[in-house]
């Protein structure tokens, strides 16, 4: 199979495309890879030894006309069959021309617009209302001013100021929450929500829903030590019961279609759901190195192939990320700043 | 001395530039890369300007005036 | 560089970009992006319009304003029979605009004395408009009971005036009553009518039921506009239809309409929407649904009222164009480009909210620097966009922005400058003016000079004559 994959930003905020590649070329699943990169200086644009070829894509924002002039160059010349969109801005134009895609002869496997909004951080509550599971205290602002309506109406400090697609920042006070309010909402606009931090520990669990309500594997990590931006450093997999059952249960409710993580809350007598990723975290090479390739599994769900839905993974395995540095030519960036 | 600094600059044909002495990359459209190519070999502004006049057939007025803008944007750059 | 390929080759100003800056990070290297490029507006050429009519320029296209309307009533008729549409004068009430939507058969919606005298004007009988608006002086008051026009009530003060006037006509005045309410969006519009969840509407309903002098004939609400959130309509829905079961309960009158008002979205880019509109705007069917289940499931017992709508911007905006010339080009102190329209802030009133798609009315090419486009008035805030990546421009390059149709000829400001001209692309391709561009006579037609102060050019004479001796 010959499959595109994007989020080539493997940096300190680290998108889940190499990682994704990673795990296709360790299974073997996948004989022409191409990196869909929206930067130039991405560093899986270097990565020749994962990556065959290497495409520059227009910004989401741009609209589908560009996305789709695009990928019929991507298909003219590479002749893909598959395409694995990694990133949260990108999802709803794929996830939208999901038919088209098919037309141009390019699968995908993704959920539908339903539950795409499902889990948006807007309607977030309403799904976990429906799985009968904890929501942290949250609320949707547009303003300023409802920011500092809110901190004036007896709210505790602190609060988490989170983005619609990325960023979330603990805050202590009004200042610094106005701070953060203007850099997320400047660059992914708005709302922008107000999130109780819940007491506990994050647990997260990576899984893939086959559409029909079952769930192709899914492993359960908790972060150990995060960086500055919280992205997970080093970890380890853990086996959670309750977990693994929120998951079966998201993914029956949904009929989820497609890869997934749950970001959780484990107090010592409940668990909240915090966050629904609807595409891999940036850590799935975790999971495939246990013996569970998502990636892998999904290129089998998209070509209708029979899915090992075997869940049974080493627990205490231990994750550390790790820092490299390539050195090319500076005709390398060129190369990939005029045609990718 | 623009001469010197110029020759300094590593183009390729695409129109990227590179600065070995700030690290700094460019990209230049074709006009400047044909105004860069005759600075660099040593043209005045006014020849430059001729010839950049001569080659698209604009007005010299123009193309004095945008040779002109070019060294200012090439300084403002902090190439030149 | 020889001299034989002579005047062959398209020149494009000289260009050096910097790679990765903050502007290359937010949109990507130059090469792989173009901006787009139109030649025609409605199947008529742009430079020929602009010849004809002179930049700046709105244009509007008859086939896009009756074919949006069409789409948009058939996507409500099919659903809800019962459904009457206004055309929102506030969107765009030049003549020709209103009198395109009366012939597709919409009502007038206005919000002022002025709108329901160009209604009236252009010939729409009183009983087809419907008078919205936290402001309706006496006399416009008395011409609408007069004329049985649809009155919707804003506030309880008006409710006393109204009957005042209707009992010393003599009549009954035709009355509805707007509401207010929490959809759950921000901002609640909340100043409109009376507040639902208070039980000031209620209240305002009772006392409605109960006068002599007021036929009370229904509900309005008006949510918000630009409304990208389609539940919201049907918390709206569901709030006005059981307000609706309450007032026939608790007062034993009959009401029969609903006015859901408008708000509805068009494909414009609305500033702090991370997603283009294609994927953040939802689709017409969607609002049509969520309004329509929720009243089909109310009223599933009784007759249904009618509905009543008042869409503007979703109807007009994108019929609406506007060409504008470079005039002027500069280099900023911080190496950006910028240029000088001959359109600014004056025309682009929505420019504060939206950001319009710019496009070029000849191909440019592909190399993209970052641009500042600055409006004509002598004044620092006229800036029409900050961070535009554009190819270079020559003087005299046209731009065409777009959509532009809704409200940027209501609000335009008369600063400075003469506003430009307002043509329609009509069905048969024949370009006809709407609105002249203004000249000196008539932006000075109501001005009156007191007889004393008509003599500035004697005086220049006579301190002229002072001065040499």
């Amino acid at each position: 199979m010959r499959v595109g994959v994007s989020g080539m930003n493997a940096t300190d905020n680290p998108g889940p495309g190499v990682p994704v590649v990673r795990s296709l070329r360790e299974a073997k699943a996948a004989n022409y890879i191409v990196g869909l990169s929206y930067d130039a200086h991405d560093p899986g644009n270097y990565m020749d030894f994962l990556i065959d070829r290497v495409y520059r894509m227009p910004y989401p924002t741009k609209g589908w006309s560009a996305l789709s002039e695009a990928l019929a160059q991507v298909k003219k010349e590479s002749n893909i069959d598959a395409i694995i969109p990694c990133l949260d801005v990108e999802l709803p134009l794929y996830i939208k021309h999901q038919d088209k895609l098919r037309q141009l002869g390019i699968k995908t496997f993704l959920p539908t617009e339903d539950q795409f909004a499902l889990r948006s951080k807007e309607k977030l509550i309403h799904l976990c209302r429906d799985l009968d599971i904890n929501y942290p205290e949250t609320t949707l602002i547009n303003s300023v001013e409802e920011l500092e309506q809110w901190a004036g109406s007896g709210n505790d400090w602190p609060v988490f100021v989170k983005g619609r697609y990325y960023k979330a920042y603990i805050t202590y006070n009004l200042a610094e929450a106005v701070h953060k309010f203007t850099e997320i909402a400047a660059d992914w606009g708005l709302p922008i929500l107000l999130q109780k931090p819940t007491p506990g520990v994050e647990v997260n669990l990576v899984g893939l829903g086959d559409g029909e309500g079952g769930l192709c594997g899914s492993v359960a990590i908790k972060k150990l030590t995060t960086t500055a931006l919280g992205k997970i450093w080093t970890g380890v997999t853990i086996d959670h019961p309750a977990l693994n059952e929120l998951a079966t249960r998201f993914v029956r409710h949904t009929k989820w279609r497609g890869p997934f993580e749950l970001e959780c809350i484990q107090s010592p007598e409940t668990i909240s759901l915090i966050e629904i990723n609807p595409r891999f975290p940036a850590w799935v090479y975790f999971a495939s190195a246990v013996g569970i390739n998502l990636p892998e599994r999904l290129l089998q769900l998209m070509q209708d192939k029979s899915v090992d839905a075997e869940s049974q993974y080493p627990v205490g395995k231990y994750f550390v990320r790790y820092t490299y540095e390539m050195v090319t030519d500076i005709s390398e960036f060129f190369r990939f700043a005029s045609s990718g | 001395m623009l001469q010197n600094r110029l020759q300094q600059l590593a183009t390729n044909d695409d129109g990227f530039c590179f600065d070995p002495r700030t690290g700094e990359t460019y990209q230049l459209n074709e006009t400047a890369q044909v105004l860069l190519m005759e600075l660099k070999r040593g043209r005045s502004e006014s020849e430059a300007a001729t010839l950049l006049a001569a080659d698209f057939g604009i007005s010299i007025h123009e193309a004095e005036a945008d040779t002109q803008e070019f060294i200012q944007l090439l300084k403002m750059n902090g190439i030149a | 560089m020889s001299p034989s390929k002579k005047s062959v080759k398209k020149y494009t100003k000289p260009s050096i970009l910097k790679l990765g800056g903050p502007l290359y990070a937010k949109h990507g290297a130059a090469s792989k992006n173009s901006v787009p490029v139109r030649t025609e507006i409605g199947r008529v050429p742009v430079a020929q319009l602009a010849a004809e009519f002179g930049s700046p320029l709105f244009v509007f296209v008859e086939d896009t304003i009756r074919a949006n309307f069409r789409s948009y009533a058939n996507v409500f008729k099919r659903l809800y029979p019962k459904t009457v549409f206004g055309w929102s004068y506030k969107t765009n009430y030049l003549k020709a605009v209103c009198a395109i939507f009366h012939e597709e058969g919409a009502i007038a919606e206005v919000v002022s004395d002025f709108e329901y005298e160009k209604a009236r004007a252009l010939g729409l009988p009183g009983d087809q408009i419907i008078f919205n608006g936290p402001y309706k002086p006496k006399n416009a008051l008395q011409r609408a009971i007069k004329e049985k026009a649809l009155i919707h009530i804003d506030s309880i003060d008006e409710i006393f005036e109204i009957e005042n006037i209707a009992n010393s006509l003599d009549l009954e005045a035709r009355v509805g009553l707007r509401v207010n309410m929490n959809t759950g969006v921000y901002p609640q519009w909340s100043r409109f009518g009376l507040n639902f969840e208070t039980g000031q509407a209620l209240a305002a309903a009772k006392q409605l039921a109960r006068s002599k002098a007021i036929k009370f004939e229904g509900l309005h609400c008006h949510i918000g506009t630009f409304m990208l959130s389609v539940e919201a309509y049907t918390i709206a829905a569901e709030k006005i239809a059981s307000l609706f079961l309450e007032i026939e309960r608790e007062t034993g009158i009959t009401l029969n309409y609903i006015d859901m008002g408008g708000g509805f979205p068009s494909k414009n880019h609305l500033k702090g929407v991370y997603q283009a509109p294609e994927v953040a705007v939802p689709s017409i069917s969607e609002y049509a649904s969520a309004i329509t289940d929720t009243l089909k499931a109310t009223f599933s017992d009784r007759e249904l009222p009618t509905l009543i709508l008042e869409a503007g911007r979703h109807l007009i905006d994108e019929a609406g164009f506007l060409i504008t010339s470079v005039v002027s080009r500069k280099l900023l102190p911080d190496a950006r480009r910028a240029y000088v329209l001959d359109a600014g802030v004056n025309l682009l009133y929505t420019s504060t909210w939206y950001r319009p798609t710019f496009e070029l009315d000849g191909d440019e090419g592909s190399f993209l620097e970052p641009a500042v486009l600055f409006g004509p008035l002598c004044m620092n805030i006229d800036v029409v966009d900050s961070h535009l990546m554009l190819p270079p421009l020559r003087v005299g390059k046209r731009l065409i922005l777009s959509p532009v149709g809704a409200y940027n000829v209501t609000q335009w400001m008369q600063f400075i400058q003469y506003s430009p001209a307002v043509v329609l692309v009509r069905k048969t391709g024949v370009v006809d003016v709407i609105r002249e561009r203004e000249n000196l006579a008539a932006v000075e037609g109501l001005e009156r000079l007191p007889a004393d102060l008509n003599q500035t050019e004697k005086s220049f004479q006579a301190q002229k004559i002072r001065k040499a001796s």
